[in-house]
């Protein structure tokens, strides 16, 4: 059954100037799949739809068979997405453990330790943690929801070619361990190597 | 998580915000509190002033003029009385009448050897109740009872001249007028009146030995109204019956005094030429002038100090709220709703304000007595000096001086006047949470988490 479904979805910013046009996607659990393009062709965007923060101006999204305004998006977004942001995005007033808890009612402790964070590392500021640990309490974050498709909008771009090839690492032991569907947009080759699915969007020529 | 519990890390780790937004609300409710506190405190001392001194107007003759047209009689007061919430009235006469057998208490004429030393003044009463020296409670009385409607040849006596003439309840006294009271060229028939009070004048007007015995408070003879127009019968004739002293009205609201007022000034056939209606004696008027001003002036300081801080504390907390746009995209990107992060924010509010406020009692209770107290030299008590002389109801002089004894005026923070002051802090912060989220409301989550990127 497919995760997630994109049918024939136009979007713009400006009437006439679309940034998507037509696009016909769609994703399964157990799968990572990446997104490549030029800057600007509209990755984010698509992300964003993919994620139920907006709405396409045409077309339709579908979680699990079902549009997404018929869920809610609100409710879609708390129950069936999770975003990695590129520069994080944790909450700046809590811990590892509390930003992990945002997202769950479970114990947050055993998620970060799987990711390799340190106990201590845990109940620190997350503001003295390193980028890649940061990176480790969003995806963290973001599996502890539980929500079936995991987005990730440049999750490396960041961080050195080390760390992020274990943040890769770890995106993919999403995909395959926790059997989620991981969509990750980049520039890098080195994740798109790591996908199961590559998915080039285009710009679209004025 | 839940929201209570976000609210709470929030204002637990952000120690510096937390710090300045205690501080600012707490600055600003101890104003608030403070400026309610005395602002009620001003206005119940103004209207338990308005209850003793000011729930009574006056008419009488105006004595200025060259012709009097119209005169108080009882065909005006009974006019007067028809209008609806008036409850009572007294009219008012003085004569000067000698009294042969009795000492009065000795004044300039006793020192001149004059004959007008056994003068006295005779205040005429329909209710002696009611003359402005019982009302205001500068007398009081000591035995017996009031002159009431109805009333024929009755007399209330200083208890000084009871006691110097051995006289009690039950007696009688008589009066005359003689050449030197009132025009009298033959000396007229003797009054005779029942004592049937003694009152108490604990109130000494500030007499000397100058003073003439007909203006010593203690040589002051209250009578009924049948007795002074039999006077007055002897006197002018019996053409002339009108109340000298005008007449004065009591209302059953003082609240209400100045709509009655206009009620009576529209009444037709009034002569306001000859007339002259007085509300709010200068007695009263003079204590109530710094006590609304210092009202007026409360009000506006709470005012202002509110305006200033919804400013203040709107703007702060926008300049707070653009940090957080991002904070409230992830919050969102989450499936959680606009208006629980919203609550979110108004509680971590109210997190600081709670102690705030509880700080702010505090300090407003151990400083508003001495602030009030201050305010109240400054504007109400400056007055002290002044040495006005009232014209009372019945042409009387009343010094201010013992209408001055009035309970002090104390500012008291107040459990409703404490309960308004939270209300408004809450509704206040309701306000500038809501402003400052504008920020966040009008955005879509994308555009939330995109807009520093
Ligand atoms: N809020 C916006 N308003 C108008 N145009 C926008 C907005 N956000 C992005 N765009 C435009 O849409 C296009 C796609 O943007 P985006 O999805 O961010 O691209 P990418 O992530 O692939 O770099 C770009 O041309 C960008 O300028
Ligand atoms: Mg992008």
């Amino acid at each position: 059954m497919t995760a997630l479904e994109v049918k024939d979805v136009f979007y713009w910013y400006t009437e006439g100037r679309p940034v998507l046009q037509g696009i016909n996607l769609s994703f399964e659990k157990g799968k990572m799949y990446v997104i490549l393009g030029p800057s600007g062709c509209g990755k984010t965007t698509l992300l964003s739809l993919l994620g139920g923060l907006d709405v396409p101006n045409k077309g339709q999204i579908l979680s699990e068979g079902r549009e997404l305004s018929e869920i809610g998006l609100e409710r879609y977004r708390h129950e069936r997405v999770s975003f990695v942001f590129q520069n994080y995005n944790l909450i700046d007033y809590m811990t590892p453990e509390e930003n992990v808890a945002l997202t769950t009612k479970q114990e947050p402790l055993s998620t970060l330790l799987q990711l390799g964070l340190t106990p201590e590392e845990a109940k620190r500021n997350v503001l003295k943690l390193s980028g890649g640990q940061q990176q480790r309490v969003a995806i963290a974050r973001a599996l502890a929801s539980q929500a079936p498709v995991i987005l990730a909008d440049e999750p490396t771009g960041n961080l050195d070619r080390a760390t992020a090839q274990e943040i890769t690492a770890i995106l993919k032991s999403a995909a395959k361990e926790y059997h989620r569907c991981v969509i990750v947009v980049t520039h890098s080759n080195e994740v798109a190597e790591e996908a199961d699915v590559v998915i080039r969007l285009e710009a679209i020529s004025k | 998580m839940s929201v209570y519990r976000r609210a709470f890390l929030y204002v637990t780790r952000k120690k510096g915000k937390t710090g300045l937004l205690l501080l600012i609300l707490t600055i600003l409710m101890t104003l608030i509190l403070m400026g309610t506190a005395i602002n009620r405190t001003t206005a119940q001392a103004s209207a338990r002033l308005r209850e003793e001194l000011g729930g009574y107007f006056k008419i009488m003759p105006d004595y200025r003029k060259m012709s009097i047209n119209q005169r108080v009689d009882q065909a005006l007061v009974d006019r007067v009385m028809e209008i609806n919430g008036i409850k009572a009235y007294n009219a008012l006469d003085v004569h000067y009448l000698t009294v042969g057998e009795l000492s009065l208490k000795p004044g300039r004429f006793t020192m001149e050897g004059d004959s007008k030393a056994q003068m006295a003044r005779f205040l005429g009463n329909t209710s002696s109740e009611l003359h402005e020296y019982f009302y205001l409670k500068l007398f009081s009385l000591a035995e017996g009872r009031h002159i009431e409607p109805g009333d024929r040849g009755k007399a209330l006596l200083s208890k000084t001249i009871a006691e110097q003439n051995g006289l009690k309840v039950g007696d009688v006294f008589s009066a005359r007028m003689t050449e030197e009271t009132a025009g009298a060229e033959t000396p007229g028939p003797d009054f005779y009146f029942d004592v049937i009070g003694i009152y108490d004048e604990g109130y000494q007007e500030g007499t000397n030995q100058n003073t003439p015995e007909c203006d010593i408070t203690s040589n002051f003879i209250f009578i009924d109204a049948a007795a002074s127009q039999a006077i007055k019968e002897q006197e002018y004739g019996s053409n002339s019956l009108a109340f000298r002293g005008g007449a004065v009205f009591f209302v059953k609201d003082p609240k209400k005094l100045d709509d009655i007022v206009a009620d009576v000034e529209d009444l037709e056939g009034m002569d306001w030429e000859s007339l002259r209606l007085t509300a709010n004696n200068s007695a009263y008027q003079s204590c109530m002038e710094p006590l609304e001003r210092l009202e007026g002036m409360t009000s506006l300081l709470v005012g202002v100090i509110v305006i200033i801080g919804v400013v203040l504390l709107s703007l702060l907390l926008m300049l707070w709220e653009r940090d957080r746009i991002h904070e409230a995209g992830v919050l969102m990107s989450f499936g959680i709703s606009k208006w629980n992060i919203l609550w979110q924010h108004f509680l971590e509010c109210m997190a600081v304000f709670l102690p705030a406020f509880c700080l702010a009692l505090v300090i407003s209770m151990s400083l508003s007595g001495w602030i009030g107290g201050w305010l109240y030299d400054g504007t109400v008590a400056r007055e002290d000096d002044r040495q006005v002389q009232e014209y009372g109801m019945a042409n009387e002089p009343i010094s201010l001086k013992a209408l001055e004894e009035q309970p002090a005026f104390e500012v008291k923070l107040s459990l409703s006047g404490a309960a308004l002051s939270g209300g408004v802090g809450v509704l206040l912060i309701g306000i500038c949470v809501g402003a400052a989220f504008l920020v966040i409301v009008r955005r879509k989550p994308r555009e939330l988490l995109t807009i520093m990127e």
